[in-house]
Order: C-alpha cells, then sequence, then structure tokens
C-alpha cells in the first residue's frame, strides 16, 4: 500500500482528530459543538470548516436544535463516516507495514 | 447554551501528515477521547466495593445480637443513608464529567434507566410498607426483605446500564450482585445484611480488578 491510497479528506489533522474523537462516542450518540470544540481545542471557524467538509462527504452529520440565544449543536459520526475511519486506519497500517 | 462561530480559518488548517504522525495522531485522539467520554467504571467499582461492605456492614453490626430480631437501629440506617448520599453524590459526578455534552441516544438510554430505576427501587420500598401493613414479621420487613431486595433490584438495574454502555465487566458484577443478593434471604436477617454487603463488594471489587488487568495488558 502507499500513502496515495489514504483518504485525503481524512489525512490532515484536525479532521482526523474530529473523526477519530466522534467514533469513540456510541453509535447513535451525538457530541454538542461545544464539547467537541474544547476536545480538539480548534477555533470555532476551523472547527465549522472541517465539519462542513466532513460533512459534504457524509463522514458526518450535524443538527441545530432551538433557536437564537439557546441553540445548540450536536454532531455525530455516520455509518459511512465510521467506515471510512476503518478503512482509513487500515490503509494507514498497510503503508506503515510496507514502510 | 449559546454558540457565536467565528468562521475564519487558519492557513495551517490542511496541512497534511506523514503516516506515521497520522497514526500516532489517530491512536492519541482515541485515547483521549474514549477516556473523556467514557464513565470511569473502575472508580465506580473500587467506590461500591468499599462502601456497600461497609454500610451493610454497620447495620448487620447493629443486629448482630438482636434475639428475637428487631431491625437495625436509627444510628445505624443514618450512618448507611449518609453513605448512600456520599456515593450517589460521587457517581452524579462521575457520570457529568464524562457525558457533558453527548446526547442522542445516550440521553434517551440515561432517561430510560433513571425511569426504570425510579420504578423499581421506590416499588420495593413500597412492598415494603405494604409487608409492615401486613404485620409481617420484623425479621423479614426490617431484615431479609431490605437486605436483599434493593440489592437485587439495584444489581439488574446497574447490569442494564453498563449493557447500554457495552462494559461487560461491569454488567458480570451488576448481575452477580443479584444473585449473591437473592441468595443473602437464606442466610436469615442478621445474616443477609453480611452476605449482601460483603457479596456485592467482593463483585464489585473483582470488576475493578479485572478492569485494572485490561488496562495494564494494554
Amino acid at each position: 500500500m502507499n500513502e496515495g491510497e489514504l483518504d485525503p479528506l481524512i489525512h490532515v489533522p484536525a479532521r482526523l482528530r474530529i473523526l477519530a474523537t466522534l467514533a469513540a462516542l456510541h453509535e447513535g450518540d451525538t457530541l454538542s459543538f461545544t464539547r467537541l470544540q474544547e476536545m480538539i481545542e480548534l477555533t470555532p471557524g476551523n472547527l465549522i470548516t472541517h465539519l462542513r467538509k466532513l460533512e459534504d462527504a457524509g463522514y458526518v452529520k450535524s443538527e441545530k436544535t432551538g433557536a437564537g440565544v439557546a441553540s445548540r449543536t450536536s454532531v455525530a459520526l455516520t455509518p459511512r463516516g465510521r467506515v471510512a475511519l476503518d478503512a482509513y486506519a487500515q490503509t494507514l497500517r498497510g503503508v506503515l507495514d510496507g514502510i | 447554551m449559546t454558540e457565536s462561530h467565528d468562521t475564519t480559518e487558519s492557513p495551517s488548517a490542511e496541512e497534511t501528515l506523514d503516516p506515521r504522525a497520522a497514526a500516532a495522531l489517530l491512536a492519541e485522539t482515541t485515547e483521549k477521547a474514549s477516556h473523556a467520554l467514557q464513565v470511569n467504571s473502575l472508580l465506580l467499582s473500587l467506590l461500591g466495593g468499599l462502601v456497600l461492605p461497609v454500610g451493610f456492614g454497620i447495620i448487620w453490626w447493629s443486629v448482630r445480637h438482636q434475639h428475637p430480631y428487631q431491625g437495625p437501629t436509627l444510628g445505624a440506617i443514618g450512618l448507611m443513608y449518609l453513605l448512600v448520599v456520599l456515593v450517589d453524590g460521587i457517581s452524579l459526578a462521575v457520570f457529568r464529567r464524562s457525558s457533558r455534552g453527548v446526547g442522542g441516544q445516550y440521553k434517551k438510554n440515561r432517561r430510560m434507566l433513571s425511569a426504570v430505576g425510579a420504578v423499581g427501587l421506590i416499588g420495593a420500598y413500597v412492598i415494603m410498607g405494604a409487608l409492615e401493613h401486613a404485620h409481617v414479621t420484623h425479621a423479614v420487613v426490617y431484615g431479609i426483605y431490605p437486605a436483599t431486595v434493593p440489592l437485587v433490584i439495584g444489581g439488574m438495574i446497574g447490569a442494564v446500564g453498563a449493557s447500554q454502555r457495552e462494559d461487560w465487566t461491569l454488567f458480570t458484577a451488576a448481575l452477580v450482585i443479584s444473585c449473591v443478593a437473592a441468595g443473602a434471604a437464606f442466610a436469615g436477617p442478621v445474616g443477609a445484611w453480611a452476605v449482601s454487603g460483603f457479596g456485592a463488594g467482593a463483585a464489585l471489587l473483582g470488576s475493578a480488578g479485572v478492569k485494572l488487568a485490561q488496562r495494564h495488558a494494554r
């Protein structure tokens, strides 16, 4: 296996950390944007940008509840995102074995 | 909770990784996230494993020479409830620490478990009141029944909670607690307190030991 086979969408530090963090949740659970941001230590702007890219690929889904000052955004890994992260980890092992 | 977001992206946001750094980052993030999001059941097992024998032991100590059996003294009951409040407070803090910001299925499971737990435990004490009302002996109403039934129910609630988190070590310990408490009913009104308390404590300390061994094996 070579490095080029690694999913380029995941092979970026911030997005890898987002997916690995969300993968620690049980299936069906969600994480608030605020807690995710605390855990990943990204600025809100950076986190939103990366989440949008992951959401466009169908790897994560976000849901906003409430309105105005009481609004709350929660984020979750989709089944497709979990499969993609597993495949990424497997490819990564293959690449490292080949080095 | 309010959320106002700065939507500027830093220039380093698309920085890529070499495979070794990626593997290290993946392992480190997974470990950190698991630690932050999962309930510290090792701490809860240790806490329960130490406090249950002490609480039930205090009650046993207060009734051990009673002939005929009358029931625990008010002082022993007060101490027991003090321990229950202490353990509940610590457990709540542990659960809150890990579940902050977690929603979805977790929240639904937690609500369902709270409802089942409340009905189960309140129901157990309502039946105890009914037994007293029916003039059943003190040996049953203030001995065998309270020393066993709440633990049987508590163990089952714990098992459901542990299964929701896929914590099979704690699940097994919780079922063992239910079985030991049920069997303790045969030890009589005095012995039931000792068998239940020490049996439950041993199950929880065993669970803590397995978890420690698993942690060292990793």
